[in-house]
């Protein structure tokens, strides 16, 4: 049913439809291995069981980091239920499942911008990141910087990896400089 | 440019001689490991060897720290792929362990190594079989990304700059060039003599003291032979720039001609990585650029480069001191010009942004003007033009206000010129030794060496332009076709029997599509393709067409490898009706025909029918004269599907493909082509996909395709017996859909 204008996941008559199958701490169990991967123990419907290795998927990387995260099956990545929020697990879990995610997605964050070369179209970028010095290529520098908001920017390099700056501000003068004509 | 490149060599090659030196085995391959398993950045390196594994990460100067899997213990090797990073898992005596880890670059070779891997732990793969291509997608030397799946990289290989190169396309036109340049010398020549006759004028006639020599008829003849001058440099000019321009035109043209030859050439899966948009712009628009640079902007630039050099030699020879003192202040200028044309520039850019900015907001209100009236947003949409434009307008504010505070300082530094002739000249004016007509003639020369300053100052960025132009160009043209015909490929008749023997195939480079497909058809037989959506039904069928080449296994026509058969030859036997129908701009007549031009009307008419287009088109005003296309008659997507299935029979070919061939077509048109078909299909190779279960009624054999795999295979009595099988629940499934929708309440 539709109440106050927001279609409510619980109370709705056409639950199965848009049925998401919540993972929380009342069902769910994640642990890590001891080399490292998650694992799931949980009830979704069919008794408590374990699930074994599975993988984390952000349904929005972009904005919303820890809400939304997609569990799934390790071969066929088939969804078998949702993380709305990292706050709703037990604190093993969260801590687990952060780490999980941390392994997953791999996006230096630029820092500095030593140069950005121009040549032909393609541009060879040498920064400063989290992760020490970095150098990549971007083709079609024009179409791989990203603004996801007014002040995060995505950058795409030619292999597909991604660099991220959290906020443009609070860039040196000299940095943004560089980075101004792409923008 | 790329990673740690020097260190990468030595990397490798000192974790090759530990690995050897401490375990006594020489790896078969090594690759490096970027990245730890927290995603940390180390130096780390991965050794494969007939036995065993070992991942070692640096830590000292010949020191690793060595990790050591045997593979007899490894089983189920995954190639795992996350956000920005790829690794290789396995099951390390029962438990699920990470190998090694990397970062995107390394892509390929992980993907590579998996194989390898498990060829070795299956015993599929003898050690002295690997044979590790250690391939990147991207040139280790530049940075850029391979074409395709070639291993070349194009801007690296050494072909001369790109105006060498520019230079080889126009040299046919060499005479005219020579002429041209020469007329650039004669016109410049004859504008620095017009000063001289001015001094001439001023000193000898204007500016006489004593008026008794006056002779007014010399006088005339002073003033006729300026006229004279300038009046051929006017006509001179005239050839000149015609002559530029036939150049340019044509070596453009040349060029234009080149690329779109060059595209079509090209193979389907090069083509369609680029998009259509990106294509066009360098069709039209790079051309354009390059076309514009070769017949405006340099032949000024190489103007006033001449002018600079000539009036300077003439002025040094006249007054050395003066000409020293009017050049040397040039630099500065120049730089002066420099550094406001590069902040004018990204003023510029920010301007051109936001206004592209607002042109999408407003080009997508339109477009969807659809949804915006249904979702009733309006308002919403207005807000974010008006927050677009205001953009533009603070953005242009500052840009103007800026330009006008700065830019007549600058225009100013171009007087500097006059001001120090005028000293100069004045004091010996004074003095007696020079004349006004002097003042005149090197003020004159003086406004023609500072003039080019202006423009110097853009030259970097100019021919910057033009070489990414000129290069984007031949990055096209330079394209290597990724499906070539083998070297003895021949034109052959095609019997129709075809076969894919364990063939793998993936559009990207690391996932394939396709896993082990293999399957016989001949001819008169019909090959339904089934599946979920996605699985690789297209993309099998295009390996039939030979659109791309399979990555691994054999695809035989007639017992012979299908490159052994030119790709001409391969299509002009087949018929296609693929999923969208593309009409060219033409009438009804012209499309079918575009299958086989010599075709006459009997024919025309006849595939018409037995594809059960004759009748819709029989009822067109125009019947088979329709203009369609673009511009034309909009047909609907059924008669369009009809006219696509009489083009493909039209040929009369060896093998038919149909990739949903009947999906726009209602049950009772289905069923009326169905009969047709069974014509159309005796003798022939068919390969039908579907999702409409009924079209493959008379198919022989069904292929279900899951996971990229061969699911099951059979004719539909056989699948049917295989109860709970994917066949088997897909007709249920869609016999329950018919009968919900029998039942379905009336009115």
């Amino acid at each position: 049913m539709i109440k106050d204008n927001k279609i409510s996941a619980e109370y709705s008559d056409i639950e199965s439809a848009i049925r998401l199958t919540r993972l929380d701490k009342t069902n769910a169990c994640f642990a890590l291995t001891e080399n490292g991967f998650l694992v799931l123990n949980a009830d979704l419907g069919e008794g408590r069981r374990d699930y074994g290795r599975v993988k984390l998927h952000r349904a929005f990387p972009f904005t919303r980091l820890d809400e939304y995260i997609s569990v799934l099956t390790p071969e066929d990545e088939d969804e078998l239920g949702v993380i709305l929020s990292l706050g709703d697990l037990d604190e093993g879990s969260a801590a687990a499942c952060k780490k999980e995610l941390e392994r997953k997605y791999f996006v230096p964050k630029l820092k500095k911008i030593r140069s950005i070369k121009s040549k032909f179209g393609y541009t060879y970028w040498e920064c400063d990141t989290d992760c020490g010095v970095m150098s990549f290529t971007v083709a079609d520098t024009f179409k791989n910087v990203v603004k996801i908001s007014e002040i995060r920017l995505l950058v795409i390099d030619a292999d597909g990896a991604r660099y991220e700056i959290p906020d443009i501000n609070l860039l040196d003068s000299r940095s943004r400089r560089k980075l101004e004509i792409y923008l | 440019m790329k990673k740690i490149v020097i260190d990468e060599e030595s990397l490798l090659d000192i974790f090759k001689k530990i690995i050897e030196q401490k375990f006594s085995v020489r790896p078969l391959f090594c690759m490096e490991s970027r990245l730890s398993r927290d995603d940390e950045v180390q130096q780390g390196a991965v050794a494969v060897c007939d036995r065993f594994i070992y991942c070692g990460v640096k830590k000292g100067e010949q020191e690793f720290e060595i990790t050591e899997y045997q593979l007899s213990k490894l089983s189920d090797i995954r190639f795992n792929v996350n956000i920005g990073s790829v690794s290789i898992e396995a099951q390390v005596g029962g438990t699920l362990t990470e190998l090694c880890r990397s970062e995107m670059i390394d892509r390929l070779r992980y993907s590579e190594a998996v194989k390898w891997i498990k060829g070795l732990c299956e015993n599929t793969v003898k050690p002295e079989n690997v044979h590790f291509t250690d391939a990147q997608a991207t040139c280790p030397k530049c940075g850029r990304p391979y074409r395709g799946k070639s291993v070349v990289c194009n801007s690296c290989s050494d072909k001369g700059t790109v105006f060498k190169r520019l230079y080889k396309v126009a040299r046919p036109q060499i005479k005219l060039i020579i002429v041209s340049m020469l007329l650039f010398f004669v016109v410049t020549a004859l504008q620095t003599v017009v000063p001289m006759i001015q001094k001439n004028m001023i000193d000898n006639y204007i500016n006489v003291e004593d008026t008794s020599a006056f002779s007014v008829r010399a006088f005339f003849w002073v003033v006729v032979s300026l006229a004279a001058v300038n009046l051929i440099v006017v006509l001179v000019s005239i050839v000149r720039n015609c002559l530029i321009s036939i150049v340019g035109a044509r070596t453009v043209t040349t060029l234009r001609s080149m690329v779109y030859h060059k595209i079509q050439s090209l193979s389907l899966s090069t083509v369609s990585k680029l998009p259509t948009g990106d294509l066009m712009r360098r069709i039209t628009g790079d051309t354009d650029t390059l076309s514009d640079f070769m017949t405006n902007q340099l032949p000024r630039v190489l103007e006033q480069l001449l002018t600079f050099v000539v009036v300077g030699l003439v002025m040094f020879v006249y007054n050395p001191l003066l000409a020293l003192f009017i050049i040397l202040p040039t630099p500065i200028v120049v730089a002066a010009f420099a550094i406001t044309r590069n902040k004018t520039r990204q003023l510029y850019h920010a301007q051109w942004v936001s206004e592209t900015e607002a042109n999408t907001v407003l080009h997508d209100i339109f477009q969807g003007v659809r949804v915006v009236k249904v979702f009733g947003t309006e308002e919403r949409e207005v807000k974010k033009y008006d927050k677009a434009i205001s953009k533009i307008r603070d953005i242009s504010i500052h840009n103007e206000v800026y330009w006008n505070k700065i830019m007549p300082y600058i225009e100013f530094l171009l007087g500097v010129g006059s001001y120090i002739v005028m000293y100069f000249v004045g004091t010996k004016i004074l003095n007696n030794e020079m004349t006004i007509g002097d003042l005149t003639m090197y003020s004159y020369y003086a406004s023609l060496i500072y003039s080019p300053l202006r423009s110097a100052a853009n030259l970097p960025r100019m021919f910057q332009r033009a070489a990414t132009s000129t290069s984007k160009i031949f990055e096209i043209i330079d394209e290597q076709q990724e499906v070539p015909d083998a070297e003895d490929a021949v034109d052959m008749p095609i019997k129709g029997n075809i076969e894919f023997r364990h063939v793998y195939f993936g559009y990207n480079d690391y996932e394939d599509v396709l896993k082990d497909i293999s399957f016989t058809v001949g001819p008169g037989e019909m090959l339904g393709i089934v599946g979920r959506s996605g699985v690789g039904k297209s993309t099998l069928i295009n390996l039939v067409m030979r659109l791309y080449d399979a990555n691994s296994g054999e695809i035989l026509i007639d017992g012979r490898n299908i490159k052994s058969i030119t790709q001409h030859s391969l299509r002009s036997q087949m018929g296609v009706v693929l999923q969208e129908t593309y009409l060219f701009t033409g009438t009804i007549y012209d499309n079918i025909r575009y299958a086989k031009p010599e075709a006459d009307m009997a024919e025309i008419v006849a595939a018409s029918k037995l594809a059960g287009a004759h009748d819709f088109i029989m009822k067109l005003p125009d019947a088979y004269n329709t203009y369609v296309g673009e511009k034309g008659y909009t047909l609907s997507g059924g008669e369009r599907q009809r006219l696509a299935i009489a083009r493909a029979v039209l040929s009369n070919p060896r093998i038919l493909i149909l990739d949903e061939a009947t999906a726009s077509l209602d049950t009772e048109t289905e069923s009326k082509i169905q009969e047709a078909m069974k014509l159309l299909c005796r003798d022939r190779t068919t390969f039908a996909i579907a999702h409409r279960l009924s079209t493959l009624r008379n198919a022989t054999k069904i292929i279900v395709l899951d996971h990229g795999k061969v699911a099951e295979i059979g004719s539909h009595d056989e699948l049917m017996r295989n109860k709970g099988g994917i066949y088997y629940n897909l007709v249920l499934a869609q016999r329950q859909m018919s009968r919900f929708a029998k039942t379905a309440p009336t009115e």
